[in-house]
């Protein structure tokens, strides 16, 4: 006679999907903010690298370092959809976090010029193409080494080096065209 | 020297860098703007670094997490029948998967005839929240290998396979090892109420048939 007999157990696959992205979602949302400098589009970036990993978590679980796979995907898909990430981003004074206005942080000038050096640097930023802006944040801002950043673009260290020499120097350029010339020491821009 | 040297010098090696490869890579500084604006960048972009990123908008994860589950139930090109009849034979590796939900033993020893569906209190029953994927595997223990037996899987009610949305019945051939073989499906219930899942084995002429309710909570 047929035996038939349900049996609970184990973690579903969403349960694991969540447990294996709660792990790395700091710091995917922050790279693509490195990237888009947008909250709403790392939001975005972030869930499409979600959709792409979510039919393949029984490999990502295999593999000693995800984020490594999970930052490569993010890369192409932040290179592949670079109208959808390239939007306008002005703030409306109903976007803006009420606790910008409180007085409880730099003084008005401050903010003032953080701001303004802020929107520069967004707009400079904006005018690199996607594999720069890709390479700057992942190595110049956040410390990746060359040897990292091998395995997450597949390129060899030839390529990048010479990638992220003319990535530094655009955008070295369209900053001081940005200011007319003028140097931003204020914000630790040695160098010159 | 190069442009690509004076950078991996002044900025990746940093302090690690000889004084006189330091001294040439200054020198070339003078003479190259390329370098000069790299160098700038450079500066602008370690400044950067100490920045606080602004946060994500409350529920960013839970929403990620959700558009993931939902694009794999609606996607026409995630699991396919094929790969369901691949994951089936030969698997035999036990019913221990760690993705299991659902775990229905059913031994074919014996088989012979057409069987009826179990009675309404012996049937399973899988409890899913609505629109969400979840693995659900059967075991199924054969008593000896068996060649071309035709697996079908037939779905009535609110529920479908992830993946496969609108598609009703799935019939393929495969071989059955001697033990446990599992199959595992994708599968989601569409509302609360849910339907059938029902799995025929055929092997020449004897069949086996069983059936599994599926209900859905509302999240």
């Amino acid at each position: 006679m047929a035996r038939l007999t349900l049996i609970q157990g184990g973690k579903s696959k969403v349960e694991r999907f969540e447990a294996l992205i709660g792990r790395h979602y700091a710091l995917l949302y922050r790279t693509a903010y490195r990237f888009t400098r947008s909250v709403p589009d790392a939001e975005d970036l972030v869930q499409e690298v979600c959709v792409r990993a979510f039919p393949r978590l029984d490999e990502l679980e295999r593999l000693d370092q995800p984020h490594s796979w999970l930052l490569c995907v993010m890369r192409r898909i932040f290179i592949d959809q670079r109208r959808r990430f390239d939007r306008s981003h002005v703030d409306s004074i109903e976007t803006t976090d009420p606790a910008c206005f409180v007085a409880d942080g730099p003084g008005p000038l401050e903010e003032t010029e953080s701001a303004l050096w802020s929107r520069r640097l967004d707009r400079a930023w904006r005018r690199l193409d996607e594999d720069q802006r890709t390479l700057l944040a992942l190595h110049d801002i956040e410390g990746y080494t060359l040897a990292e950043l091998m395995e997450i673009t597949g390129l060899k260290e030839g390529t990048l080096k010479s990638r992220l020499h003319r990535a530094r120097s655009r955008l070295g350029k369209l900053l001081k065209q940005d200011a007319g010339g003028a140097p931003l020491a204020a914000r630790g821009a040695g160098g010159e | 020297m190069r442009c690509d040297d004076v950078q991996a010098l002044l900025i990746d090696a940093g302090a690690a860098a000889r004084p006189e490869q330091r001294r040439e890579a200054i020198e070339h500084l003078a003479t190259c703007a390329s370098c000069r604006d790299a160098q700038y960048a450079a500066g602008v972009l370690r400044a950067e670094r100490g920045q606080d990123v602004p946060p994500p908008r409350p529920g960013a994860l839970e929403r990620a997490i959700a558009a993931a589950t939902r694009a794999a139930a609606a996607s026409p090109s995630a699991p396919s029948s094929r790969r369901v009849g691949g994951f089936l034979a030969g698997l035999g590796a036990g019913a221990g998967s760690a993705a299991l939900v659902a775990a229905i033993a059913w031994t074919l020893a014996g088989m012979d005839g057409e069987q009826a569906v179990p009675e309404a209190s012996t049937t399973p029953l899988v409890t899913l929240a609505v629109n969400e994927v979840r693995d659900v595997s059967i075991s199924v223990d054969a008593p000896a290998a068996l060649r071309d037996a035709e697996i079908r899987v037939v779905l009535t009610g609110s529920i479908s396979l992830g993946g496969l949305a609108g598609q009703r019945e799935l019939r393929w051939r495969t071989d059955l090892d001697a033990g446990a073989n599992q199959l595992t499906l994708p599968l989601v219930a569409t509302a609360a109420a849910g339907g059938q899942l029902l799995v025929e084995v055929q092997h020449g002429q004897r069949r086996k048939t069983f059936v599994v309710d599926v209900r859905g909570t509302e999240a």
